[in-house]
């Protein structure tokens, strides 16, 4: 049985639980909270679902926010089990800060993956989150490269870009920003213009928008 | 760095720090190596050279990047650097058993780890 994989970061106020319980109800679905995506895991939170998904929060984001536990139903899981799953899934949807991304297996080899961080959040918790995500991928040994763009540059701006630094400093994952000209960047990164990234955009066929 | 504590000397200094209900200190500024000794000799572990290089490398990536290293990183670093050439994840836990990097960051005055990498 093939593994479909729904990914929350970022819930919307409205608008998303119907597609939510849609995704759930095909067989071999897990969805894996992250972030201020663990709100789906307060008790009562979550609806009655059909069929039987496997659900986990991210242990770490759920401790950063609630002192009590989390829905029942959802087991306390980690970003080096969910990038487990997510290697294996056949097709995925990520709700991330930035937005939606999904994928479906065709036929062939599976791509390598893109890590897409365009939003810098207000909130601290979330931003370290976004880090976390990304030094997930690299733990885990994924074949996947690192995009930052739009507002996504300003996680390099500040004090907290010395954790970013890690990815090149020993060479865990590529990091790529494209960022105004006139804007220094605090870690090393490749710098890329909007050609470059239409080139990327081909080459990498599993995004995550985070 | 290697050295020894007596059951005494360890008492007087983990009477004068104060620690989380997860044993992790709660004022890292007053960590010292004898605080690592004394900590370890109450857990009834010995710290050798290989558990001294990964504390003082946990510490100093800490430092510098704000946040403990990940697994891959301190294998690499300890093939490279402590000459441990088929260092593995194996190598750390034999270690600190109960997880290299979060007792690392215990005996080495750092907070716990908040993720779950």
């Amino acid at each position: 049985m093939g593994i479909s994989m729904l990914v929350i970061r970022h819930w919307p106020k409205r608008g998303r639980m119907g597609e939510l319980r849609a995704g759930l109800g095909v067989s071999g679905s897990r969805l894996f909270l992250h972030g201020d995506g663990v709100v789906l895991a307060e008790p009562g939170r979550l609806p009655d679902l059909v069929g039987a998904p496997q659900l986990e929060v991210c242990a770490a984001s759920w401790r950063r926010r609630y002192a009590g536990p989390s829905d029942p139903r959802f087991r306390s899981s980690s970003l080096t089990l969910m990038y487990q799953a997510l290697d294996r899934a056949d097709d995925y949807r990520i709700w991330g800060c930035g937005g939606a991304s999904s994928w479906h297996r065709g036929d062939g080899p599976a791509p390598g993956w893109l890590l897409e961080v365009v939003t810098c959040p207000v909130d601290a918790r979330d931003r370290t989150e976004t880090l976390e995500f990304v030094l997930g991928a690299a733990a885990f040994g994924l074949d996947a490269r690192v995009l930052i763009r739009g507002p996504g540059y300003n996680h390099l701006l500040t004090d907290a870009a010395r954790g970013w630094a890690q990815l090149s400093d020993f060479d865990l994952l590529e990091l790529i920003c494209q960022a105004p000209d006139d804007v220094a960047l605090k870690v090393p990164a490749r710098r890329i213009d909007t050609a470059g990234l239409s080139v990327l955009d081909r080459d990498s066929a599993r995004h995550l928008v985070l | 760095m290697i050295g020894e504590v007596s059951d005494v000397t360890g008492r007087e200094i983990l009477a004068a720090i104060e620690l989380g209900a997860d044993g992790y200190m709660l004022d890292p500024e007053l960590w010292t190596p004898d605080v690592a000794r004394a900590l370890a000799r109450r857990d009834g572990v010995e710290l050798g050279s290989l558990h001294w290089w990964l504390i003082e490398f946990v510490r100093q990536h800490q430092r510098r990047y704000g946040m403990p290293p990940l697994m891959r990183v301190v294998i690499g670093a300890m093939r490279e650097q402590a000459g441990v050439g088929d260092a593995s994840s194996r190598t750390l836990y034999r270690l600190f058993p109960d997880g290299p990097i979060r007792e690392a960051c215990r005996y080495g005055g750092l907070p716990q780890p908040e993720s779950c990498i």
